[in-house]
């Protein structure tokens, strides 16, 4: 079997085996060009190792749990986190590693060498995110190009043909290695050059600070020298003798090509070469490759969570603060209405920042679920969740609130009483401050966010929870710390060392930051839509009043007028139907979603239509929804276990079940019409299956 | 004599099955199984279900056509389909 093949022995009969980088590569040494070092671990290898190992089938069942087209981002990183595992926990077979080792230990000794995919679908002219994925689901295996790395003075990457203008060529380049230039790190120069004459039409110099050089490990961004910050890092004569390399490769090649080169002293080395392929090819309503491309660095994130932080957090606290201060009784007409547009204007503004800023946050998690996962190899894909829960988030502070309340009702039976008996003039002063407090703080409960603009305000929701609450333990005595969760730490650090180790323990800090911030940046924009709500329901009121008089018909249009524009919002949820289809009744029996929190659990199913059916809420039942919002999680300490239609391991639902030790499944489609009020539900957190109905078919 | 009334019960199941023995049926295989009431076809109806049934199955001619050979029609209730592995739906007839 061929294994592992060296670039020179590469033929036409070995392009499938090699993948497109792999056999251009080859291509180019035959052709005469300067090449490092190359070998190729062939696809076969990859097929082998998915065969013995019996990773092909888990890679399929894994990948099969759910149509691709229906995944939302996070779960598409979810599946890749847990086959990326899987390839962690299966080594290589000994019969091939020992092949590999051997080929690869006599071809580069103790030389750095730079890894890099090369599937037979990449580099096709047409490939595209779907494409790119189609080719993943069929698993038809990758080969993998090896090259020594070539230490080079300056690199860059050159476009033989302008995507943008046939006449001309492109030339990007950068001091140090070429990785800067390629992840945009490093600002490069850049000249457009008359295809026909080879002569420069423009250069625009960068502001050239940094570059990036080879480590003891890797490699690293540092500060350019200062003698070469004002010098671009080609001259002219070898602008032209790039655009000459680009030029021969499209003459060999016979297409347009996109060559990565490097110059070592004098010496020109090609270290890649694919023709160009047009961007932007991306199906416009597919925004998920949006999301996962939100990638940051640990640097990047940094920077991010210090503005978040200092700036972000506080600011919205002081806005939700400044807003509630005022009293909007005391406003005429006219200024509610201008008020109204001002709540929105302002909502929407945070809104805005909540997805440019905030979102991309929450890849601080994901960096160090990647960075765990590469160090511990763990059995469970995301063990690494439990070094980051029981943090302090707001929902959690405010549901202790709630648990405080209860508690109240708990030990006083005439308080208890009154409220069953909805006799709010009979309730202990004290009692109705505390609960006035908690709704200036949180708002109200069923009001907040996923209400909409439609929102009455009455304490009897409210009241509701707090007497089912009442009549069953205290929430907080469920909530115990995971056990081990220090000496998971200290396994985890003490993989690493020295500045590694202290790198780590920043990285955890930071993705327990990210965490608690996915619930808390909810609160915190819930608390300022509550004060537009407020303000709308202010208005609404009004109207009501005026109705029969006169007078005000005048200042009462105005203020129809800006509430009305507000119901364009789209509804919470479509009506509940049972799923027909010709003639059959269709009724689930079993429903697979992603396991997103350990645990079992039976319970009557409740499921959530509108954020109204809350107050229903009972102790023991299993909450169905179709998304828990963090102003919803009030409700979570009586659930049983959770089920949403929303999908991700990191998603809000999963997070807060997992705060309260509840089985949790996310990710089944429809599930809120496929599922009934009152039905039998089984939650298998552990292999991520709802079941429905009795044990009898 | 009809296997049915030896029986004594005409309730059956039927099961539907694209498994192909293979690792990959666990993601690719879907599996129904269909419950209903089962009863002979006789008389004139016979000729012509009996031919639909031989256009499918044409090795199976002189089997079929043996006078010690039942044509069997289930009216089936419900479907009970399996698929991915875990994934369970009922479909009951609607009527």
């Amino acid at each position: 079997m061929n294994w592992i093949l060296s670039v020179e022995d590469i033929d036409q009969t070995d392009r499938k085996r090699v993948g497109g980088k792999g056999y251009a590569l080859a291509l180019l040494k035959k052709g005469g060009f300067a090449v490092s070092k190359t070998l190729c671990v062939t696809s076969e290898t990859y097929q082998e190792y998915v065969s013995r190992t019996g990773l092909r089938e888990r890679i399929l069942l894994e990948l099969n749990r759910k149509a691709f087209k229906d995944m939302r981002w996070e779960e598409i990183w979810d599946c890749a986190t847990r086959i990326r595992n899987m390839f962690l926990r299966r080594p290589i077979p000994a019969e091939i590693s020992g092949e590999l080792i051997e080929s690869l230990s006599t071809a580069f000794e103790d030389k750095a060498v730079v890894v890099r995919s090369s599937s037979p679908e990449e580099d096709a002219a047409a490939s595209s995110f779907a494409g790119l994925h189609e080719s993943y689901l069929n698993i038809r295996g990758t080969a993998v190009v090896i090259q020594e790395i070539v230490a080079g003075d300056k690199s860059g990457v050159t476009f033989s043909k302008n995507p943008n203008d046939a006449s001309q060529g492109v030339i990007e380049s950068v001091y140090g290695l070429n990785q800067g230039l390629v992840d945009g790190a490093v600002e490069p120069d850049r000249w457009i050059l008359d295809r026909r004459q080879k002569t420069i039409v423009s250069h625009s110099p960068a502001e050239r600070k940094y570059w990036i050089i080879t480590a003891a490990f890797g490699v690293q961004l540092e500060a350019l020298p200062e003698r070469l910050t004002n010098l671009p890092p080609l001259d002219a004569g070898e602008v032209r003798h790039v655009f000459e390399l680009a030029l021969a490769a499209e003459n060999y090649f016979k297409s347009p090509q996109d060559v990565e080169w490097t110059f070592r002293k004098q010496d020109l080395i090609v270290l890649q070469s694919r023709p160009i392929t047009t961007l932007s090819s991306r199906k416009n309503d597919d925004n998920r490759s949006w999301y996962l491309s939100l990638h940051r660095s640990f640097e990047n994130l940094k920077l991010l969570r210090q503005k978040i932080e200092n700036e972000l957090i506080p600011a919205m606290i002081d806005t939700a603060d400044q807003l509630m201060q005022q009293k909007l009784t005391k406003l005429s007409d006219r200024d509610l209405a201008a008020e109204i547009n001002r709540r929105w204007e302002i909502n929407e503004k945070w809104t805005n920042i909540y997805w440019e800023e905030f979102i991309p946050y929450a890849h601080g998690v994901r960096l160090f679920g990647q960075i765990y996962n590469d160090a511990m190899h763990p059995e469970d894909p995301f063990e690494f969740v439990d070094l980051l829960t029981h943090s302090e988030m707001a929902s959690l502070e405010r549901n202790q609130m709630l648990a405080d309340l209860a508690n109240q009702v708990r030990n006083n039976p005439s308080l208890a009483k009154a409220l069953s008996a909805g006799q709010a003039e009979d309730l202990d002063s004290q009692f109705v401050e505390a609960v006035d407090r908690f709704v200036e703080k949180f708002g109200d409960l069923t009001c907040a966010v996923t209400g909409g603009t439609q929102c009455e305000q009455e304490s009897d929701s409210l009241y509701k929870i707090l007497l089912e609450m009442a009549a069953h333990p205290l929430p907080a005595d469920e909530r115990k710390p995971s056990r081990g969760r220090s000496a998971l730490q200290e396994k985890f650090l003490n993989s690493f060392a020295g500045e590694q180790k202290k790198k780590a323990a920043e990285i955890l800090d930071l993705a327990r930051s990210s965490y608690r911030l996915r619930d808390d940046d909810n609160i915190y924009l819930g608390r300022i839509e509550a004060q537009l709500l407020a303000a709308v329901r202010e208005a609404r009121q009004r109207i009501d009043t005026y109705h029969h008089q006169d007078s005000h018909k005048e200042n009462v249009s105005e203020l129809i007028r800006v509430v009305e524009s507000l119901d364009h919002r789209p509804a919470f949820q479509a009506p509940n139907k049972q799923e027909t289809s010709e003639g059959f009744v269709i009724h689930a029996r079993q429903l697979i979603g992603q396991p997103a929190g350990p645990g079992l659990a039976k319970g009557p199913a409740r499921v959530i239509k509108h954020t109204t059916d809350l107050a229903e809420f009972k102790h023991g039942e299993i909450l169905i929804c179709d998304a828990v919002d963090p102003n919803m999680t009030f409700v979570v300490p009586l659930a049983a276990g959770v089920v949403e239609r929303r999908g991700g391991m990191l998603i809000h639902g999963a997070i807060i079940a997992r705060e309260y030790g509840l089985p949790c499944v996310t990710g089944i489609p429809d599930v809120t019409t496929l599922i009934q009020n009152g039905e039998d539900v089984t939650v298998d957190g552990y292999l991520g299956i709802v079941t429905i109905g009795s044990s009898d078919l | 004599m009809s296997p049915l009334t030896s029986a004594g019960n005409p309730r059956v199941a039927v099961l539907i099955n694209s498994s192909t023995n293979a690792e990959s049926d666990f993601h690719e295989a879907v599996s129904i199984t269909a419950t209903g009431i089962a009863e002979e076809i006789k008389g004139s109806e016979r000729q012509g279900i009996l031919k639909l049934y031989l256009s499918k199955h044409p090795y199976l001619d002189d089997f079929a056509k043996s006078p010690s050979c039942a044509l069997i029609r289930v009216d089936a209730r419900s479907y009970y389909m399996v698929q991915n592995f875990q994934k369970v739906m009922e479909l009951h007839v609607d009527r």
